[in-house]
C-alpha cells in the first residue's frame, strides 16, 4: 500500500472510531477492556490491510473485526463473571452500525460543552473518565461523600447531554 | 420495566458495578427491545467520547484535583522578560553539553524503529506563537507543541542551539530538547493527540526517526497518554536502561538516576531492559523496573513510589 492510500486508510479508520468505541463499550461495560479491546481492532485492520477491498464499507469490516474481539473476550472472561449473551452482542453490532451517523453527530459538539462546564463537574468528570478513578476513589480525593459524588456525575451527564442537544437544535436552525 | 429501572440498569453496567443478576436482567432487556440497545449504545458512546475529548485536549488535568492551577500567558511573559535570556541559555548549554553520545540504547531503538508510514490522526497544528527572546527560524514538520508551560522551560534545536524559553504553542520538531526545570512542568501535544506530560527536573530529546515517535528520558519522569498507533510504527520511548514500545496507553516513566521505571494505567507497553533481549508485556496497574535492587517485574502498581503523586513537585520529591 502506497504512502498516500495508507494515510487515507487512517482518517478513515479514525472516522469510524466513535461507533466503534461505543459498541465495545457497550458490550463490555468495562472501558479498560474496551480500550484494549478497540487497540486489538484497529492492530488487526491495519495488519490486515492489504486484503481490504476499498469498495466495501470499512465500518462494516471493522465491527465485525470488533465482534469478533468482543466475543473472544467475552469467552475469556463468561466462566467467571456474567457477560452479556453472544446474541445481544451480534444485536448491539447491528444497531451500532445503524445509529452510527447519529452518534457521531452527537459527538462533535461534545467538546464545546465540556469546555462551558462548570469547574465542579469537570473536576469530578476527570477524575471518572480520565484518571479512571472509582466514585469511592474520587470521594476521598475530593474530601466528599459517595453520594454527593454520585449526584455530581448524574448532573454533569445531564448538564452535558442538555448542551449537546440544545447545540444540535440550534445548529440545525442555523443549517 | 420503567425507564428510571433500564437507565439504573444501563448504568450499572457501565460503571463495572452490575451484579450477575443485574447482566441477566440487562441482556434480556436488551435482546427484547430495540430501543433498550439504542440508549446503551447512546451512553456508551456519550462517555467513550468524554474520555477522548478530556484526552485529546488536555483539558482533564486543568480541572484541578491535586494539581496546581497553570499560570496564565502574561504571567509567562513577565517571567521570560525578568529571567533574561541568560538563563536560558545557561540551562540550553547544560542540556548540550551533558547530553550523553549514542548509546547501545539508542542503537537499539533505532534497529527497532519502524519504517515510514504517516499517522493515524494528522489534525492541522496549532499555530506557533513567536517568541519575545529569539526569532522563530523557518518552521520544520512539527511532530507537535509545547502547552501548559509552567515555570522555566527551556528548548534546544537545531534551530536555535543556543536555547529559548518555551511558551504555550511552541513547535516541537525531531531532534529538539526539552528541558524542565525545578518546580516547573510542561506538556507535549503531538499531532495525532497523544500527549506528555513533562514533570520538574527532567530532560527529553525528541529524536529523529522514520516518521515515528522516538523519544529519549534522559532524566526525570514523564507522563504519557498515546492514542493508539499503528502496528509497524509503534512510539519508542527509551532511557539508558529501558526500551518501551508502545502501541496506545497511558503510563508514567521515570528515570531517578539509580533506576528506571514504567508503570502503566490503561492499555500494555512491551519493555526491554536494554541489557537483555527478551520483552515482557506490561498492563494496567502494573510497573517494571531496571536499575538498583530488585529488577523487571511486571509488579503491582501500588508498590511504585512514583505512581501515585499527582503533581510535578510530589514526583520531583521522590527522586533520591
Amino acid at each position: 500500500m502506497s504512502a498516500v492510500n495508507a494515510q487515507t486508510m487512517l482518517r478513515r479508520f479514525v472516522e469510524e472510531d466513535t461507533v466503534l468505541r461505543a459498541y465495545v463499550l457497550a458490550a463490555t461495560g468495562n472501558p479498560h477492556d474496551a480500550n484494549d479491546i478497540v487497540q486489538n481492532v484497529w492492530k488487526v485492520l491495519w495488519v490486515k490491510i492489504d486484503a481490504y477491498d476499498e469498495s466495501r464499507p470499512l465500518r462494516a469490516w471493522a465491527m465485525g473485526v470488533a465482534r469478533l474481539e468482543v466475543l473472544k473476550w467475552r469467552q475469556r472472561l463468561v466462566r467467571r463473571r456474567e457477560c452479556l449473551s453472544e446474541r445481544v452482542v451480534e444485536l448491539l453490532e447491528a444497531s451500532a452500525v445503524e445509529a452510527a451517523d447519529n452518534l457521531d453527530v452527537r459527538c462533535e459538539f461534545l467538546g464545546p460543552c465540556l469546555k462551558e462546564a462548570p469547574s465542579s463537574w469537570r473536576r469530578v468528570l476527570q477524575h471518572k473518565y480520565y484518571d479512571n478513578l472509582s466514585i469511592r476513589e474520587i470521594a476521598g480525593r475530593l474530601a466528599r461523600s459517595v453520594a454527593a459524588i454520585e449526584m455530581t456525575l448524574v448532573r454533569a451527564r445531564r448538564g452535558l447531554k442538555d448542551c449537546v442537544e440544545k447545540k444540535m437544535r440550534t445548529a440545525a436552525t442555523v443549517g | 420495566m420503567t425507564s428510571t429501572d433500564r437507565e439504573t440498569l444501563i448504568r450499572a453496567h457501565l460503571d463495572g458495578s452490575a451484579s450477575d443478576e443485574q447482566v441477566r436482567e440487562l441482556d434480556r432487556l436488551l435482546a427484547a427491545d430495540a430501543s433498550a440497545r439504542q440508549a446503551l449504545l447512546n451512553e456508551s458512546a456519550f462517555e467513550s467520547q468524554i474520555r477522548v475529548v478530556l484526552h485529546r485536549e488536555g483539558t482533564a488535568h486543568d480541572a484541578g484535583g491535586g494539581r496546581r492551577p497553570l499560570r496564565p500567558r502574561f504571567v509567562l511573559k513577565a517571567l521570560a522578560a525578568a529571567a533574561g535570556l541568560a538563563l536560558a541559555v545557561g540551562v540550553a548549554w547544560y542540556a548540550v553539553t551533558s547530553r550523553p553520545a549514542t548509546s547501545s540504547a539508542s542503537v537499539r531503538v533505532a534497529v527497532a524503529s519502524s519504517p515510514a508510514v504517516s499517522p493515524p490522526v494528522a489534525p492541522v497544528a496549532p499555530p506557533v506563537v513567536p517568541l519575545a527572546t529569539a526569532p522563530e527560524l523557518p518552521p520544520v514538520e512539527a511532530l507537535g507543541v509545547v502547552s501548559h508551560v509552567q515555570g522555566m522551560v527551556t528548548l534546544v534545536s537545531s534551530r536555535q542551539p543556543e536555547g529559548v524559553t518555551a511558551r504555550d504553542q511552541r513547535s516541537i520538531a525531531a531532534g529538539d530538547i526539552l528541558t524542565v526545570g525545578s518546580n516547573a512542568e510542561a506538556r507535549v501535544r503531538y499531532t495525532d493527540g497523544s500527549q506528555l506530560i513533562v514533570y520538574a527536573r527532567t530532560r527529553l530529546s525528541f529524536e529523529p526517526s522514520a516518521g515515528g515517535k522516538l523519544v529519549q528520558l534522559d532524566q526525570g519522569a514523564v507522563d504519557a497518554d498515546i492514542m493508539p498507533q499503528p502496528t509497524n510504527r509503534t512510539m519508542v520511548l527509551y532511557t539508558a536502561r529501558l526500551t518501551a514500545e508502545v502501541i496506545g496507553t497511558q503510563f508514567r516513566l521515570i528515570d531517578d538516576g539509580r533506576s528506571s521505571w514504567l508503570a502503566v494505567k490503561t492499555g500494555h507497553v512491551r519493555v526491554t531492559a536494554n541489557t537483555r533481549g527478551s520483552p515482557v508485556e506490561v498492563t494496567g496497574n502494573r510497573y517494571a523496573k531496571i536499575g538498583e535492587g530488585r529488577n523487571w517485574g511486571p509488579f503491582p502498581a501500588k508498590t511504585c513510589p512514583y505512581w501515585k503523586a499527582a503533581s510535578s513537585k510530589a514526583v520531583g520529591d521522590r527522586y533520591p
